[in-house]
């Protein structure tokens, strides 16, 4: 076990940032943490690096206590969301400031700075202020400046969140190569579910500070452990069904099916993605979301089905999951 | 791209900067005086030999200087600190700031002449002070060595806020997270100020030194007002003596020389600091 | 109110009523003009505090349609120095907005010779001069012709303690005798306070301690003596003021205002000050109220006591189009009747010789037949258009002086030099 939270409780004033929190993260892991802004994520990030301090609770690296222990001693290679690249100085300045901080001698800084660049394939651009790269160089140099400070654990805020959607595609495996496959654990903060289920081990759904669940991207996927989980991972989002003698039932678009002899169901729109279609239905269950194939010639009326067993059950009072 | 579209702004700029200073370098070589009737008569550059001989015109220079370098390099270093303590959050904050700019906003004449009070001797407050305390009386208006050192006050008092302001707004275009980021490399709050907030507050002191200098270097109805120039003319500027000539002794030919030759001396010390600036530039920012 | 109702009104009113409406506005207007067309309008300047005095007496001149002159006043700034920035800026423009203005007598020379005012040797009928005190006529011509008729005589005076000795100080030596005395039995602060500023006022006192040891700044053959002996012992006595203690340090950086104050709290035995200071020393606010009298300047026994004149004046200027009318609108603000109200509301000195023979007036105040003889020992600063150059040029020596910037022999050769070059580069008086 390479990271620990312990009962992590966090205000601001009087409100509740975070409440209560156990996560650990073993060596080699990915974890993302995963939520919708203004859920604690980005704080709890904050807490692990040291650059803010938990009310309440325990944070343990390598099974040392750091909780009292300053940011610097507590050795996190952090990726901010800005990538907080020092403007003025070029990126062979920005990757040695540390260094130098840390009293590391100039030659010993040279080595280090012009081995990181080659691997980063940034070797052309070491005399570059940040302001001459692009997001994606920007975003490289970020990760090698934590890289170069042989972190304990890695702290990725957001790494992708500046950048267009196609870059993003591209850098993930690289991103997965430098970091998520090494020895460290590794958090991921992110808003996208789509991300966390690419890059992590596992994921860690917060709301409102509190952890929903935390588990493999599958266990996520096909055992939600509560409305709230279900609706965020997966897309198209689950199917809610109207609530029925303190049950709610949900069923994912994939599982829903044309078939002659099921609900009547008429189309309002429709998507056609390539990979799958998705068309959006008016029934008696309300408005509902269907993905199929994309060869299927869909009318504009039809009648739809599910398998029971692929529902998803939920108490309509807790929200949370029952056993079926 | 329409290069056409820049001439008003361009008319607009000769017609309020251009005419005025070519009619004063005109005017320099001419004697426009009592003497000729105040008509302008062509006087082979007389002014301008006389200017390099005016003992007068040297010492009000030396003493601008003095005045605009003094009150310049105090006002940065009290509106740095100023910036960084209006920075940080607290209480009523925007209240706190308003205040904080309210000298800026005070008429030049009412709080010189309020200065001059706060100087008097023997009935303003520092004298009163002072008494209190049983101290000898300093007389700082009436005295030679330090009433130019009074003046500086005055005017860092009035125009420090206005650099405070400046500096604030190039503070707040650095971002936390670089702070952030400085500590988690190990950097200590002192070494963060010199090594991220120094270098990026750069731009925004070089830019409140340039203004606040030429502004300082003009000065004229700060000094009129506290000292006249006095005592024995030590506090005395150059559009002091500027305007002494012009409305004073109606001697407009030599007004326009003294004018010209301040411009000229403003202009030599401006680039002088610009080039000041961009050597200590490239010695901050290691690239 | 009820907007239908008006508009109602006017649109059931009969026809004949708007037309007679209009008649009547026309008229109006015909009127207002016929009227303007008879009286001349004439602008004065002056500073505020000479625009308030006059105030009522505009009014009662106006009101009288016999006249057929209308006197507009244009208040200027409070500190002297700035109406005639103000004046000259408006005269360099060209502008002909003022008529007259009052000016200070050191202006006139400079004024003059640059040709900006109207010579009132036209107007002056024969014995009109010479029914101005002799003091008063002095200060008005440049190159022998009268530019300014005098409308408030101003001289340097004594203010003395009467009720803390028994005569005034007539000489220099007594004066310093009397306020180390004072001084050392506790009775005031300080012995003597008066103006030691860097500005005109500084010259105006030195000037009176120069006549005062004989010396001199340029005399009648345009030689410049402020080196002589006599000159530097007389600035060596007004340096001696402060560092013998009978004048505090401070007033190197005193205007008539910071003497008026010091004296009137009590805190010194004898000022040098101006007629104005009188009137404000018997306000109830006064802590020498009743105890204070003026005297003539001092002076070294061989030497005849000199008071600094300052007075104030108007002039014509060239731009105005009704030169004779101004003429005629000054002679009502400087009449017998004008000045004799001026003086008992204000305390204007006046510059009408009758007025100081005046039974009313003498029975009114105690100081007139004082300021009378101040006024014929007064004179005049050097009258010429560089004034303003030799004088900031002694200001500067003096006040260096004053403050132990400069050893005296040292600034008044300075002083003398520069003096020099400017009356020699003009290349006349």
């Amino acid at each position: 076990m390479s990271l620990k939270l312990r009962n992590i409780s966090w205000k601001i004033d009087k409100q509740w940032i975070i409440r209560d929190l156990n996560i650990d993260v073993k060596d080699g892991e990915c974890l993302a943490i995963l939520g919708p802004s203004g859920c604690g994520k980005s704080s709890t990030l904050r807490i692990i690096a040291g650059l803010e301090k938990a009310n309440e609770g325990h944070v343990y690296i390598d099974n040392i206590d750091v909780t009292n222990t300053s940011p610097v001693d507590r050795k996190v290679g952090m990726v901010f969301q800005s990538y907080a690249l020092f403007p003025h100085l070029s990126i062979a300045a920005n990757l040695s400031l540390g260094l130098k901080i840390r009293g590391i001698s100039r030659k010993e800084q040279e080595k280090r700075v012009s081995s990181i660049l080659s691997i980063m394939q940034l070797d052309q651009y070491s005399d570059r202020l940040p302001s001459e790269l692009s997001g994606g160089q920007r975003q490289r140099v970020a990760l090698a400046r934590a890289l170069l400070r042989e972190p304990s654990i890695y702290l990725l805020d957001e790494p992708m969140s500046n950048l267009d959607a196609q870059l993003r595609e591209e850098l993930r495996p690289e991103l997965r190569r430098l970091v998520i496959y090494g020895e460290k654990p590794v958090l991921y903060v992110t808003h996208d579910q789509q991300e966390a289920m690419a890059m992590a081990d596992r994921i860690a759904v917060l709301k409102n500070g509190n952890l929903e669940q935390i588990g493999t991207p599958e266990q996520l996927y096909k055992f939600p452990t509560s409305i709230f989980v279900a609706s965020f991972i997966g897309r198209p989002q689950i199917n809610i069904l109207p609530v029925k003698k303190g049950l709610i039932k949900a069923i994912r678009p994939e599982h829903i099916q044309p078939k002659d002899e099921g609900i009547p169901a008429k189309v309002i729109h429709r998507e056609w993605l390539g990979l799958n279609q998705i068309i959006l239905l008016e029934s008696s269950f309300g408005t509902l979301r269907m993905s199929c194939d994309p060869s299927v010639e869909i009318p504009s009326t039809l009648n739809i089905y599910w398998d029971a067993k692929n529902e998803h059950h939920f108490d309509a009072q807790t929200k949370k999951r029952i056993k079926n | 791209m329409y290069p056409i579209l820049l001439l008003p702004a361009l008319i607009l700029l000769f017609g309020v900067f251009g005419i005025p200073i070519v009619r004063y370098i005109w005017l320099s070589f001419h004697t426009s005086s009592v003497l000729t009737d105040l008509l302008p008569i062509p006087n082979n550059g007389a002014n301008w030999i006389r200017l390099f001989s005016d003992s007068r015109f040297w010492q009000d220079a030396i003493q601008t200087f003095r005045f605009a370098i003094s009150s310049v390099i105090l006002e940065i270093l009290i509106a740095i600190s100023i910036a960084i303590l209006l920075n940080q959050t607290f209480k009523n904050r925007g209240i706190v700031r308003t205040i904080t700019l309210l000298p800026w906003a005070l008429p030049t004449t009412i709080m010189a002449l309020s200065w001059r009070w706060i100087f008097n001797t023997p009935y303003g407050p520092i004298e009163q002070i002072l008494t209190l305390f049983h101290l000898n009386s300093i007389n700082i208006l009436s005295s030679p060595k330090i009433a130019w050192f009074a003046t500086v006050i005055a005017d860092v008092w009035k125009t420090t806020p206005f650099i405070a302001l400046i500096i604030l707004a190039g503070l707040q275009t650095i971002p936390e997270d670089l702070y952030e980021a400085f500590k988690l490399e190990g950097g200590n709050e002192f070494s963060a100020f010199q090594k991220i907030t120094l270098p990026l507050l750069q731009p925004y002191i070089f830019l409140g030194l340039l203004f606040r200098f030429a502004q300082a270097f003009g000065v004229f109805d700060l000094i009129q007002i506290m000292t006249g120039g006095g005592p024995a003319s030590t506090t005395e500027s150059l559009s002091l003596y500027a305007y002494l000539n012009a409305l004073r002794y109606l001697d407009f030919g030599y007004s326009s020389t003294i004018i010209i030759a301040t411009f000229i001396l403003m202009i030599i010390f401006s680039l002088f600091t610009w080039i000041l600036i961009r050597q200590t530039k490239s010695l901050l920012s290691i690239r | 109110m009820n907007n239908r109702k008006i508009v109602k009104g006017i649109k059931y009113s009969n026809f004949k009523y708007l037309l007679l409406t209009l008649i009547l506005v026309i008229f109006n207007i015909l009127g207002i003009k016929a009227q303007s067309k008879k009286a001349v309008e004439i602008n004065f300047l002056m500073p505020a505090p000479f625009a308030e005095s006059t105030k009522d007496l505009v009014k009662e001149f106006n009101q009288d349609k016999n006249n057929k002159i209308n006197i507009k006043v244009t208040k200027g700034p409070l500190e002297t120095e700035s109406v005639s920035d103000l004046a000259i800026s408006s005269l360099l423009l060209g502008d002909n907005s003022f008529d007259v203005i009052l000016i200070d007598i050191t202006w006139l020379p400079k004024y003059a010779a640059a040709g900006w005012l109207v010579s009132l040797d036209q107007f002056i009928e024969k014995g009109e001069w010479e029914s101005l005190a002799p003091g008063a006529r002095l200060g008005n011509s440049y190159e022998n012709k009268i530019y300014r008729w005098p409308f408030v005589a101003d001289m340097g005076l004594l203010y003395w303690r009467s009720d803390l000795m028994p005569e005034p100080p007539k000489t220099p030596e007594e004066l310093i005798d009397i306020s180390l005395k004072l001084k050392q039995a506790g009775k005031v602060k300080y012995g003597y306070v008066w103006q030691g500023r860097q500005y005109e006022g500084l010259i105006c006192v030195f000037l009176e301690v120069l006549n005062a040891f004989g010396g001199g700044w340029i005399n009648d053959s345009n030689e410049i003596t402020l080196s002589n002996k006599k000159s530097i012992q007389a600035a060596n006595w007004l340096k001696r003021l402060i560092s013998s203690g009978v004048s505090p340090k401070s007033v190197t950086n005193f205007s008539e205002t910071e003497a008026l104050q010091a004296f009137k709290e009590g805190n010194a035995a004898l000022m040098r000050n101006w007629p104005y200071a009188w009137a404000e020393l018997q306000k109830e606010s006064s802590a020498v109220k009743g105890k204070v009298s003026i005297a003539n300047m001092i002076a070294k026994n061989n030497q005849v006591p000199v008071s600094t004149l300052g007075s104030w004046g108007f002039s014509v200027l060239q731009g105005s189009k009704n030169k004779s009318e101004a003429y005629r609108a000054i002679k009502y603000l400087t009449s017998t009747n004008s000045q004799k109200r001026l003086f008992l509301n204000n305390g204007y000195t006046p510059t009408r010789i009758d007025l100081f023979k005046d039974k009313e007036l003498i029975s009114n105040s105690p100081i007139l037949a004082m300021l009378g003889k101040a006024l014929s020992s007064a004179k005049p600063r050097p009258e010429t258009p560089y004034y303003a150059q030799i004088s900031n040029i002694l200001q500067t020596q003096i006040s260096a002086i004053l403050t132990d910037n400069k050893p005296i022999d040292e600034a008044m050769k300075l002083a003398e030099i520069k003096t020099r070059q400017i009356i020699s580069s003009s290349g006349q008086k």
